[in-house]
């Protein structure tokens, strides 16, 4: 383990090697934020709401919900340099916490397969675009291939560890302006069509619409908490993280996803490229698909190496190296992109939202154990200790508390909202699915926790 | 006899003596104010603005 770089490992990292400054960390975090998936949130806020009332409503949802993120894991991973999943074990237990890194390890890879085979795919449209390869030639072939390269590419920058992540940013943020100044042609070339577009889908309720673009918005920002860790860990303080998440990773999704609202109300499309073509032709389309290309990398990147600094809270693979460690991760990313790529795109997308019901219930638990159980004491050498004892070490390594409010805040939300095909109940209209989901695993966890507390269980006394 | 790798018990024993990872030491009155700003009085505040002020019916 001593040969391993410490932003390799899934050690805390000391003060002096957590040299990440407000705008590196902001940069990073903006870079990481803005991706395909934008236009697919924006495609969706705008099949219930118009371009202003949502383009509102998503904004408020995006910033709650980053809020939310940063108060649940942000106090452990910036006290301490440890990433989401290792600050899940005071609240799930030193064996528990694997409930957690299995959410992260699908949701980032799923999340990345998507992700590298809509890099792929924009890849050859750009070839097409600029003559490099025949009008309609068929992806069949060289979206695998893509996809591999796509996955070299990663692995090349992140041998460097999270300098790798940071070096990408840095080289790729330029595309957070050109996704920006996307958004400038359509609203400015387009606007009286845009403020009378009617949404496609829009539910004969206002209130309901309304909700729905604050809850696509909460969920969006919500989906990070997997990723969080890993970046924030590399700053040197709480105090340094607040702004630059805030602003670095909650607001850019709200604005790039007005692309994809703007797109969806005016052209019917949130493809960027197809609309870009219409507005300024094909050098238009052209920049927007080397945008779409870069962006979804510079996401890859950093879920890479959040999913792989999470593996690392696995006995098996703390030890390994770094390029085994990276290998591992890329690997199911690789394989979907080349074994079944056009199923994949079209099946995992609704996996991925009944993954995504998950993070509130777990945000809620970790706020109510860190800022009211546990009046803000973490005990960090308790987080690395396996031992029977231990005090995270609950039953056998499991809090019940824990693993009983999570699916309890999971049924909350589906109760309240299907994430599948948007089927809701009364009361969702008046307070979205997550944040109902959230106080009910809060709740629940909360009065658990006390029983738990009582039986002399949790460490909650012992600092 | 710890159970943690050497490296991780010397990272440990460091964090357990900085004053900077102590006991609450997490968020200051400037972070608050920043979270309270953006992430409760703004996305309120937009909400106010998109239901009652913003123009058209959808």
């Amino acid at each position: 383990m001593s040969a391993l770089a410490p932003d390799e490992s899934g050690w805390p990292l000391l003060p002096g090697e957590r040299t990440w400054g407000p705008w590196r960390l902001t940069l990073t975090l903006a870079t990481t934020s803005a991706a395909t998936w934008c236009y697919l949130i924006g495609e969706s806020v705008g099949g219930y709401l118009g371009f202003i009332r949502g383009g509102l409503a998503l904004t408020a949802g995006c910033m709650l919900g980053m809020l939310l993120v940063l108060l649940a894991a942000g106090p452990a991973c910036a006290r301490f340099g440890i990433d989401s999943i290792a600050s899940t074990k005071p609240q799930f237990g030193s064996r528990g916490w694997i409930v957690c890194a299995a959410l992260q390890t699908v949701s980032i890879i799923g999340w990345n397969s998507l992700l590298i085979i809509f890099f792929a795919k924009s890849a050859v449209q750009l070839c097409v675009a600029l003559g490099l390869l025949a009008p309609g030639t068929d992806g069949a072939t060289l979206i695998p291939m893509l996809t591999l390269f796509a996955c070299a590419i990663i692995f090349i920058a992140l041998r460097k560890g999270s300098s790798g992540v940071s070096l990408v940013s840095n080289i790729l943020v330029a595309h957070v302006a050109v996704g920006l100044w996307m958004l400038y042609l359509l609203v400015s070339r387009r606007w009286p069509e845009l403020i009378g577009a009617v949404p496609a889908a829009a539910h004969p309720d206002r209130l309901w619409n309304y909700t729905t673009g604050v809850e696509l918005g909460i969920g969006s920002t919500l989906s990070w908490w997997p990723y969080i860790g890993a970046m924030i860990r590399m700053a040197p303080s709480p105090r340094a993280i607040v702004v630059p998440v805030l602003l670095g990773m909650g607001a850019p999704v709200p604005l790039l996803s007005l692309i994809g609202l703007a797109g969806a109300l005016v052209l019917k499309s949130s493809d960027p490229s197809e609309w870009l073509r219409t507005v300024g032709g094909p050098t238009y389309a052209i920049i927007s698909l080397g945008f779409v290309t870069a962006a979804n990398f510079g996401t890859t990147t950093a879920g890479v190496y959040a999913s792989a600094i999470g593996l690392r809270n696995f006995a098996a693979l703390r030890e390994r190296s770094w390029t085994a460690l990276l290998l591992v991760t890329l690997a199911p990313v690789a394989l979907v992109g080349i074994l079944i790529p056009e199923l994949f795109f079209a099946k995992f997308g609704s996996f991925l939202a009944l993954i995504a019901v998950a993070f509130a219930p777990l945000c809620g638990i970790q706020m109510v154990d860190y800022f009211w159980l546990r009046r803000r004491r973490l005990d960090i050498r308790a987080i690395y200790t396996q031992a029977p004892e231990a005090p995270y070490a609950f039953w056998g390594g499991f809090n019940p508390a824990a693993l009983v409010a999570l699916p309890a805040g999971c049924a909350t939300y589906v109760a309240l909202l299907n994430p599948l095909t948007y089927e809701s109940a009364a009361l969702y209209r008046y307070l979205t699915a997550s944040l109902p989901a959230l106080l009910v695993a809060a709740l629940v966890y909360f009065l658990l926790s006390l029983v738990v507390r009582a039986r002399g269980r949790g460490g909650y006394g012992s600092i | 006899m710890s159970e943690l790798a050497p490296d991780l018990e010397r990272r440990i024993e460091r964090l357990e003596g900085d004053l900077r990872v102590a006991v609450a030491a997490d968020f200051d009155a400037g972070s608050w104010a920043w979270m309270i700003a953006l992430g409760v009085v703004l996305p309120a505040t937009l909400l106010v603005l998109g239901w009652w002020y913003a123009p058209g019916e959808y």
